[in-house]
């Protein structure tokens, strides 16, 4: 049902844009857009599932990113520079945040925001430092091809595949979601919970890395950020996760992502089409959208949701 | 019946400086029925929580076919030593399919290079399903999506799929309803024939006679005797049980409805929005015990969830007295209702928070000042005074309720409404998982509500509960109303089977 109704807004919206919004390249454009959002929320959802609620996740993409374009564009180890780069940052940054909450015994939206402020003073500090020698953090302007059409359509695939795979078809998928969903029962049927979730967080970590690479070579340049400035990187990804959760009736939560990726960029394209301004105004709406697709993921639940 | 499956030999188990098992030495032989009887806090849990390797012990021994047995976890019990267990508590994942939830733990057998085949998955479940008649469950679907008795039906076959020769039930019956419950029984008889063992522990102490082949019976911890199930009585077991003689009847000896006029909810047309219930229409009278029955799938619970208003619905539900249409929970607890879930656990008790806390927030906002303050002495009053009315057996108030039995956790469910100033009250299975003792006293709490005009709705799995204290039953029958029967002549069980089936 939510499906449907958001279909007739997308229709609704294209008459009220005088048809701009359902145009071959326009939509080409929602979803090009889409791809890094969807690449993070799939990510997410891997954390996520098992209970954890890591809030780190945009610095590790800031860190992530810069790591992999050092590599590969200044370092000249080319793509394969990049990609493990920024994976490898991403598996050691998410796996610091986890064991940080697991074995300090943490609430890990605590440990998350912790190591949040932690991997952008570490951006910022290594951004400084070689400000002080007339540099800057990598621009990429060799290694783009992750942020072209093709090859982030051939990721977006990639993606959807393993992650729809590895979340229903493999045991890792079983095993994190009956941990995240009650893991008393989870542990009394023989799953140890700690390597499911150091599992599970790696897998996301997995994706969160290749979000990064596809979002430096798309943009050519990420800027550090400070004093959790990074949070709000993931917000996209988060409305897609949650909006993804209220398709999960329909859709497993890998294709709900895909697909509400692109209702969530497509809102934001219509947002731009209508005038309405890419700062504080976007942003509001952005903030409506993440209450909005919260609501929609709990639209048959009756109780006060926590 | 054959050797001897499982002994067990001088068991201890202290919990801190509370004894739960004191010496317990029982002995079950390969094909045999064992019941395991006892009241609330009596032990029986722990004792089969032990056996499957749930929590180890402190003392004793344990052998399985004449070798030392000490599993770790209910994972080894089962794969090593093939003892498997259904826990009282309702323990799926609901956001994974049945299959999964099945075989949560075990995928690796279906497993290769890390992906599980699925199929492979859906057809062992089948099998599980079809070898020992379990019925039909709706397999595909999230478990979160299922009633209580499919869920329950689902554990049933998890443990099934170790090929257990010692099966552990812990008051798994009570959670079923009269045709549900026969699946379990074709089992045990099954198992029986097959030369394996089950263990059932359970409160209905006539299905204990009537099902088992000998029955332990267990008291503060220790094993009071073993005995054939032919040669005890309902009364003689409960005797063994309490350590005195249980006097009277549980149930109401009149014979004619007995209630006032003066309708208290007028419910008209009733449906809940997934079908589950259908235009259900009646009037609740003052001082009436009106019961609802029905077989698995006719709607009873969702009938008891659609009253209280956490299932979305149509129709009217009206409190006649200050006109208001209940159609939230506020609702019902503004016009002096309350509501028992029968999934105590999940809708019903704050599993960490102490029994205290449990039993006072209810009452909290009559009890308030003026200025919205609490005092101290009257929550620790109140909640004092249930604690000792309804003799919940804990260390103290300040326990966690998710570490009492089963028995006692509906002792603070019930008590925590029960003892509030009530109009009206749904109680959906309020005896499911106590014993004898706790049962007598609930139902002398429903006679002493009837004596004070407070309306009951009790939403019942045992037909012989609802025809022992109702004033009227309201028979279901796949989320219809199928009859409306008064307390009288016709009010037997044979007449009601024929209106549910």
């Amino acid at each position: 049902m939510v499906a449907a109704v958001l279909l007739a807004v997308f229709f609704l919206l294209n008459i009220v844009t005088g048809g701009a919004l359902i145009t071959a390249n326009n939509l080409r454009t929602i979803f090009v857009h889409s791809i890094f959002h969807a690449l993070t929320a799939w990510g997410l959802c891997f954390i996520f599932t098992t209970g954890l609620c890591d809030l780190s996740i945009g610095a590790i993409v800031l860190l992530a990113a810069n790591v992999g374009g050092q590599l590969g564009e200044n370092l000249g180890l080319g793509y394969p520079g990049m990609v493990i780069g920024s994976v490898a940052v991403a598996i050691i940054c998410e796996h610091l945040c986890t064991r940080c909450s697991i074995q300090l015994g943490i609430p890990s939206w605590v440990s998350g925001l912790g190591c949040a402020l932690i991997f952008e003073a570490i951006l910022s500090i290594w951004a400084n430092a070689i400000a002080g020698a007339g540099r800057q953090l990598p621009h990429i302007k060799v290694y783009r091809a992750f942020g072209k059409f093709p090859v982030m359509m051939s990721v977006w695939v990639a993606g959807l595949a393993a992650a729809y795979l590895i979340y229903n078809y493999t045991d890792i998928g079983l095993n994190l979601r009956a941990v995240g969903a009650n893991e008393n029962v989870a542990t009394a049927m023989g799953i140890k919970k700690r390597q499911t979730i150091y599992v599970a967080t790696l897998v996301g970590a997995v994706f969160v890395g290749i979000a990064a690479t596809v979002q430096i070579s798309y943009s050519g340049f990420l800027s550090a950020k400070t004093g959790l400035g990074s949070l709000s990187s993931i917000f996209k990804g988060l409305a897609t996760l949650l909006l993804a959760n209220s398709f999960e009736d329909t859709f497993s939560m890998p294709v709900g992502i895909a697909i509400g990726a692109i209702v969530v960029m497509g809102i934001f394209n219509v947002l731009t089409v209508m005038g309405v301004p890419s700062g504080t105004g976007q942003e509001m709406c952005l903030g409506a959208i993440v209450i909005l697709c919260g609501a929609l993921s709990h639209l048959h639940y009756k109780g006060v949701v926590k | 019946m054959g050797d001897v499956i499982l002994q067990v030999e001088h068991l201890c188990k202290n919990f801190g400086p509370t004894q739960a098992n004191k010496d317990v030495s029982i002995s079950i032989r390969r094909g045999e029925v064992r019941g395991l009887a006892g009241e609330n806090g009596c032990g029986k849990s722990t004792l089969a929580s032990i056996i499957c390797g749930i929590q180890p012990r402190t003392g004793g021994e344990i052998r399985k076919d004449g070798e030392p047995y000490a599993p770790t976890s209910p994972l080894e019990a089962g794969s090593r030593y093939r003892v498997a267990m259904v826990v009282q508590e309702l323990g799926i994942i609901p956001s994974l399919s049945g299959v999964a939830n099945i075989f949560i733990g075990k995928t690796k057998q279906f497993s290769k290079g890390g992906f599980v085949n699925m199929r492979a998955m859906e057809r062992a479940a089948m099998d599980i399903f079809d070898r020992w008649g379990l019925g039909k469950v709706p397999l595909g679907v999230m478990a979160g999506t299922l009633s209580v008795e499919q869920r329950k039906i689902l554990e049933l076959a998890r443990a099934l799929t170790n090929d257990p020769d010692l099966l552990i039930l812990d008051e798994i019956t009570q959670a079923l309803s009269h045709d549900t419950k026969q699946v379990v029984y074709d089992l045990k008889d099954r198992f029986r024939k097959e030369n394996r063992s089950i263990l059932i522990i359970t409160h209905d102490l006539e299905e204990t006679v009537d099902i088992c082949d000998t029955v332990t019976v267990m008291r503060d911890g220790e094993v009071v005797d073993t005995v054939n199930a032919r040669d005890i009585t309902v009364d003689s077991l409960k005797q063994m049980m309490i350590g005195r003689k249980v006097e009277g009847d549980y149930y109401r000896i009149d014979h004619e409805p007995d209630f006032g006029g003066q309708v208290v909810l007028e419910v008209r047309n009733l449906c809940s929005l997934d079908g589950a219930v259908d235009g259900v229409s009646f009037d609740l009278h003052q001082g009436e015990i009106l019961a609802a029955v029905g077989l698995s799938g006719s709607g009873i619970h969702e009938l008891g969830e659609a009253l209280f208003g956490v299932r979305h619905k149509t129709g009217s539900v009206r409190h006649v007295g200050s006109t208001t249409h209940l159609a939230t929970p506020q609702d019902v607890i503004k016009t002096n209702g309350a509501y028992l879930s029968k999934n105590r656990d999940e809708d019903g008790l704050m599993l960490n928070a102490t029994i205290h806390q449990n039993l006072y927030i209810p009452s909290a906002r009559r009890l308030a000042g003026p200025l919205g303050f609490l005092s101290a002495k009257r929550l620790r009053k109140l909640s004092q005074g249930v604690f000792e009315a309804f003799d919940i057996r804990a260390q103290s108030l300040s326990q966690p309720v998710g570490r009492l039995s089963g028995g006692n956790k509906q002792k603070v469910n019930l008590g925590r409404w029960l003892g509030q100033e009530l109009e009206y009250v749904i109680l959906d299975c309020p005896t499911r998982g106590v014993d004898v003792g706790v049962k007598a006293y609930i139902y002398d709490v429903l006679r002493k509500l009837k004596e004070k005009r407070v309306s009951v709705i009790m939403i019942s799995d045992e037909l012989t509960e609802a025809l022992g204290m109702a004033d009227r039953i309201l028979v279901m029958k796949n989320g219809k109303q199928a009859a409306l029967v008064d307390r009288g002549p016709d009010f037997t069980e044979s007449a009601l089977i024929e209106v549910m089936a």
